[in-house]
């Protein structure tokens, strides 16, 4: 049987929680800290596995020193966190590097607390929970074989000793994890990771905007990443266009909207009702997104609404969820609309343009609507992300000479025609299609899906929603990036259900509305954040102080036994040197007579006088009596 | 406390020279309200042991010399017609004294026996359907011959058991003789002698012993594997009974005060095992003649000791 060394087995388990530290904190460091640390654990790991070599311990804590100032120096009071933690990364490298006892294995392990603790402030994903087990895993495995290396830093262990000690740890987190899982869904929980309160800000994804530019941008990156995810029943592929906002004024090449030409009580829609429940990762946007058309929307959130639109007051930069109802349907009817506000065109359009548009006949709007439509998905044009018209005029170059474009070209162009015939027209920005998820019932958008489309206004009719983007071309396009494997899906499914029911939306929502009750006008932000600070603080405090308590209970008791055993020990060794033996049946006062030199005689008999004073009393050995003792057995 | 006691040792190694052992034996068993049994040839110092404690501890002292004549009535006392009052009246026998010497007991019919081993246990005594306590405390010294065989009753295993200790005082060393011929007969001193300690300090010392002497799991532990290792042994037919358990508890306590500590270590149980488990197991015929304090040796050092 193959024997491993307890000390080898100990390094393996601290590396691997080191390493794992090195990839938790990855993404939050700056580069040249986690390079010059990830190169020194490097040495170290050659030192101790490959070739030792010794290194001055006193040289190791200035250069520690050191880094720990320089790193320090860089902290603001926008980010404590990041400088503290490459100090730690640094720390612990620097640790790793030096010759390892009981001690500095504790140290270690200290250390990956702290940096895991304070990583997590970074992160928020499902991917934290895999890391938490396994760390928690490799520092009860280590803590376990540290236990038996201070016992005996000679152990040899048999592998499937190895694999019953292993098999015995892993106990202890399952008995553990009941009792943590009431903490956990019993303690607060933010949905929004804990490290944006302290004054960084999510950077926005690519997809939506509020405003649709068009010509500064040749080439539009497809953003793979989902944008949110709606519970729902299945739907038709031609129902799904969600909502975001509507644009009504184009100029300088550019869509926006202007408030006050949206009618929030004349309208009337009628279809099917669809109630939904929508889960928005944050996208540094403030529109909420819902099945086309939107008629109510229930929320903590505070939002305000005009017409279709609904907009949140602050940005969204945490994970939101919210329910809505939608009736699908093709057609808002709207009575009275401002004609001359959605036939407004901007000056520099050719008379080309206004000549194409003429060309566009029929008995009815209605008709010469479609035509139009038509006209745009009869195979002429095609649907590309690449070549766009940058130029002055994007909507002339892409209608008479590239003819390729995304949807904002599609929609915009037939949005100006229309307007041109004096149809009333916009456009809305939202959503279109995404992936139904059968395991959990619910749709996945990604910010890829992001389209727009257009809505003219027929007298008696109402605005009716008009795609001129050629779907085919389009979601093939779509495809050809996407390429969502099964696997996806189901690792999606996971991800959903995480943040369904293990991030705690309405906690923040609450919050949200405890302020809004108290509102004051001034300095909401600061009001706010102090909140979240509080909270989360408190969270973390919690977290952090529990592990605190586990840790040094664990220490201490484990101390304590060991510092009994450790005395005893000495003395065998300390009666084997003066060549005594004692048999097992005997008493230490037995053994005591076996000794001939008096001199020696009234040493071991104060020793075991002392030793027994605290040993048959059942006291606790603490690190005084054990240095009380030792000293009495050094005079020996 | 203890100073006294290691006081009362030394006063009576004058008078019982090179008894230390069995002096301090008959104190631990007197201290941890257990009773003793003395086998011995007569004349080796036994009374003097007894009258010595009894005078030391400012207790009072009784004697009884067992004969198969003797009745349970002559250790208990009994009711007398009294003709003047007309009225019962209880003239208590000898076992109403602190100290009772009851000299080869194994001379006593089983009768009277089990009648002075019954009190020893209950420590009081029924006569006449009325129940009288024996005073506080109560410490019987029991001796018996080892050799004179015939026409005695042996006390059988299961009385023997009542006893919390058996010990031989061995006749005197040479020199320790020499002193004796030398000073002669020392009873008559013994009588005048003042005590040292007084009853209530005695009674007072037994429930310190009860309460106040710590015994570590560790040490009952010990305890229990020596119990075990009884049961266990192939030169027994029977281990040691939990009364036999309760007496080695107790006397390892009793020693731990005599040496001056308030816990019990290992040595405190080990030191009392030869004279607190022989009489209380049933050897093997086989290993009958064989040294009995040896076997039980060999049994202990099979029981490590909890360092």
């Amino acid at each position: 049987m193959n024997r491993i060394e307890i000390k080898k087995v100990l390094n393996i388990l601290t590396y691997l929680i080191g390493f794992e530290m090195f990839i938790f904190s990855f993404k939050n460091i700056s580069y040249p800290y986690f390079l010059i640390s990830s190169f020194i654990f490097l040495i170290s790991i050659y030192r101790d596995f490959i070739k030792y070599f010794r290194l001055n311990r006193v040289l190791l804590n200035i250069v520690a020193i050191i880094f720990i100032i320089l790193i320090f120096l860089r902290v603001t009071l926008q980010d404590i966190i990041t400088p503290a933690l490459e100090s730690l990364i640094v720390l612990l490298s620097i640790k790793f590097l030096e010759d390892k006892e009981k001690r500095d294995y504790l140290q270690i392990f200290l250390i990956s607390i702290l940096i895991f603790t304070g990583a997590t402030i970074f992160s928020f994903e499902i991917s934290f929970l895999v890391f938490f087990l396994i760390f928690i895993l490799l520092i009860n495995f280590s803590i376990i074989f540290l236990t038996y290396y201070s016992e005996d830093k000679n152990l040899k262990l048999k592998t499937n000793e190895v694999i019953k000690i292993v098999k015995k740890a892993i106990l202890i987190p399952i008995i553990a994890l009941p009792f943590s899982a009431i903490l956990f869904f019993g303690l607060p929980r933010s949905p929004n990771p804990l490290f944006s309160f302290f004054g960084s800000t999510l950077t926005a994804k690519t997809g939506f905007s509020e405003t649709v530019k068009l010509g500064t941008v040749s080439e539009i990156q497809e953003d793979d990443s989902v944008i949110f995810r709606v519970s729902t029943e299945k739907l038709n592929d031609s129902e799904l266009y969600f909502r975001g906002i509507t644009l009504n004024y184009y100029e300088n090449n550019e869509w926006s909207y202007v408030r006050g030409f949206e009618n929030t009580k004349n309208i009337e829609i009628t279809g099917k009702l669809v109630e939904q429940t929508i889960y928005l990762e944050p996208y540094g946007g403030n529109y909420l997104f819902s099945l086309d058309k939107p008629i109510a929307i229930y929320s903590f959130l505070r939002y305000e609404t005009e017409g279709l639109n609904f907009k949140t007051r602050e940005i969204i930069s945490n994970k939101v969820k919210y329910e809505a109802k939608s009736i699908i349907s093709d057609v808002i009817y709207e009575k009275g609309i401002d004609k001359n506000f959605y036939t407004q065109l901007p000056k520099n359009l050719s008379n080309k343009f206004y000549e194409l548009a003429k060309s566009f006949n029929g008995n009815e709007e209605l008709e010469v609507i479609k035509n139009v439509q038509n006209y745009f998905l009869s195979g002429e044009f095609k649907y590309n992300l690449k070549n766009l018209p940058v130029s002055e005029n994007p909507i002339e170059d892409f209608l008479f000479k590239t003819k390729e474009g995304n949807c904002e070209y599609f929609a915009t162009s037939m949005a100006l025609i229309l307007r041109a015939l004096q149809i009333p027209s916009r456009v809305v920005a939202g959503y279109k299609g995404g992936i139904y998820n059968e395991i959990g019932k619910y749709y996945i958008i990604k910010q890829s899906d992001a389209h727009l489309w257009v809505e003219a206004y027929i007298d008696n009719i109402g605005w009716i929603r008009l795609d001129p983007t050629p779907s085919s071309q389009r979601d093939f396009a779509l495809l050809k990036s996407r390429k969502i494997s099964k696997f996806r899906i189901f690792l999606d499914t996971i991800n959903y259900y995480y943040n369904t029911f293990v991030i705690n939306y309405d906690l923040e929502k609450q919050i949200a509305l405890l302020n809004k009750i108290r509102d004051i006008r001034f300095d909401f932000k600061l009001k706010f954040n102090l909140i979240t600070l509080f909270k989360n603080l408190n969270l973390f405090l919690i977290v952090a102080s529990m592990l605190l308590v586990i840790f040094l209970l664990k220490g201490f008791k484990f101390e304590r036994i060991q510092f009994e055993d450790k005395i005893i020990k000495l003395f065998y060794k300390k009666l084997k040197k003066l060549h005594i033996k004692k048999e097992k049946y005997e008493g230490l006062h037995e053994v005591m007579e076996k000794i001939k030199d008096e001199r020696i005689k009234s040493k071991i008999k104060e020793f075991i006088i002392n030793f027994e004073e605290y040993y048959y009393k059942d006291e606790k050995f603490d690190k005084l009596i054990y240095l009380k003792l030792k000293r009495l057995l050094n005079e020996i | 406390m203890n100073q006294k006691i290691s006081l009362i040792i030394d006063f009576l190694l004058n008078y019982l020279q090179g008894k230390k052992k069995a002096i301090e034996l008959s104190l631990i068993t007197l201290l941890s309200n257990g009773h003793l049994l003395i086998e011995d040839l007569p004349g080796l110092g036994k009374t003097t042991l007894a009258i010595g404690l009894a005078k030391t501890l400012g207790l009072s002292f009784g004697r009884v010399q067992a004969t198969s004549d003797l009745l349970p009535s002559d250790i208990t006392g009994l009711s007398v017609f009294n003709k003047n009052t007309g009225e019962f009246e209880f003239h208590p026998g000898p076992i109403f004294n602190n100290i009772l010497l009851v000299d080869e007991i194994n001379r006593a019919t089983p009768k009277t026996q089990s009648a002075l081993l019954e009190a020893m246990a209950e420590r009081q005594v029924t006569i006449d359907g009325k129940t009288y306590d024996l005073p506080k405390p109560f410490f019987v010294i029991a001796t018996q011959n080892p050799y004179e065989l015939f026409g005695t009753f042996p006390l059988p295993e299961s009385q023997l058991d009542r006893f919390m200790m058996k010990i031989s005082l061995g006749y005197p060393q040479k020199e320790e003789l020499r002193e004796i011929l030398r000073i002669g007969s020392t009873r008559e001193e013994i009588i005048k002698i003042n005590p040292i300690l007084s009853k209530e300090e005695i009674l007072k010392i037994q429930d310190f012993i009860k309460i106040g002497i710590y015994i570590s799991s560790k040490v009952i532990d010990y305890i229990i594997d020596i119990v075990e290792a009884t049961k266990r042994s192939k030169f027994l037919y029977s281990g040691i009974s939990t009364r036999g358990s309760l007496s080695l508890l107790l006397a390892a306590k009793a020693n731990a005060f005599i040496k001056g500590r308030d816990y019990v270590i290992p040595e405190d149980v080990k030191e009392l095992i030869e004279y607190i488990i022989p009489h209380r197991v049933l050897f093997k015929e086989e290993y009958e003649n064989i040294n009995k304090k040896e076997i039980i040796k060999s049994i202990i050092e099979e029981v490590p000791t909890p360092v």
